[in-house]
């Protein structure tokens, strides 16, 4: 016969496999370092084609870094979703940041169309999923990040086109990449 | 003890399987070595308590592979989150909570 529980030692078994669950959030670090690391490279190599080459493509460090980052967060995702233990708050950043990332792309091909500089809104759709990941995570380098990059979008504003790139590289160093390694060496 | 608790859910009432209940209503998925090192028990005996869980409707159990290991993949149903909650009202009643 299966050994069964009294009420007083079902609590106690409940209280301690939820307290014992905990979870690992230094994976949700990889998406962070891949899109910061692409996304500075294509807004510093943007920068110096735009500004000291006659290269005609300058933007192209986006598309061709960006499908590359697509690419790779989707086998990254699918592996992570069907094959391991996955959190509510991982399956929430998930969703969150598949859906920034469509924002950030029809974001940067409506301005494009209309023949302007995307980075003040890509900034704000970068600090959005930063400061919200900050906070689901309860992880203060990335909830200064966030504020750092919504604050980089207001401060773009203010600056002439052809340094806003920069800018977008820079803040995203300091607001997103920086915050992924701190998260990435943080204890589970 | 089981007489004087008979109206607890005796598909719950038990530590192993209370135990994988408990971790699932945390996360949304948790694959087969994760319950079986939470719970502390053994392969034989996880195996067993899960295909009890999943014939009552409690959880889903997806086979799947990693690399070319097979790896199994839990995820409680609505079914199982209900009983959990009705057992969890239950035994706060026993205690007086």
């Amino acid at each position: 016969m299966e050994q069964t529980l009294s009420p007083r030692e079902s609590l106690d078994l409940i209280a301690d496999a939820i307290a014992k669950t905990r979870e690992d959030l230094r994976g949700n670090g990889f998406g962070f370092l891949l899109w910061g690391w692409l996304i500075a490279t294509a807004s510093f190599a943007f920068f110096v084609l735009k500004h000291y080459t006659s290269f005609q493509l300058y933007f192209i460090p986006f598309p061709v870094l960006s499908s590359i980052g697509i690419a790779w967060t989707a086998i990254w995702l699918r592996k992570r979703t069907t094959r391991t233990t996955l959190s509510y708050t991982t399956y929430f950043m998930n969703k969150l940041w598949i859906v920034l990332g469509v924002c950030f792309l029809m974001v940067v091909f409506i301005n494009v169309s209309h023949g302007e500089m995307p980075f003040t809104y890509t900034l704000i759709i970068a600090g959005i999923g930063t400061l919200v990941s900050g906070w689901v995570m309860k992880f203060r380098p990335l909830v200064i990040g966030g504020i750092l990059l919504l604050a980089a979008s207001i401060g773009s504003v203010y600056i002439a086109d052809e340094y806003k790139p920069l800018l977008h590289g820079v803040a995203i160093i300091a607001g997103y990449l920086i915050p992924g390694y701190l998260l990435k060496k943080a204890k589970a | 003890m089981p007489e004087k608790y008979s109206d607890l859910d005796p598909v719950l009432n038990t530590p192993v399987r209370l135990a994988i209940v408990s971790i699932l209503i945390k996360v949304k998925q948790a694959d087969f070595n994760t319950l079986m090192e939470a719970t502390e028990t053994t392969q034989g005996n996880m195996s067993h308590q899960l295909k009890r869980l999943s014939a009552e409707g409690y959880i889903n159990i997806e086979k799947t592979f990693k690399g070319s290991y097979p790896l199994t993949v839990c995820s409680l149903t609505p079914k199982g989150r209900k009983a959990f909650e009705n057992y969890v009202e239950a035994i706060k009643k026993y205690l007086h909570l």
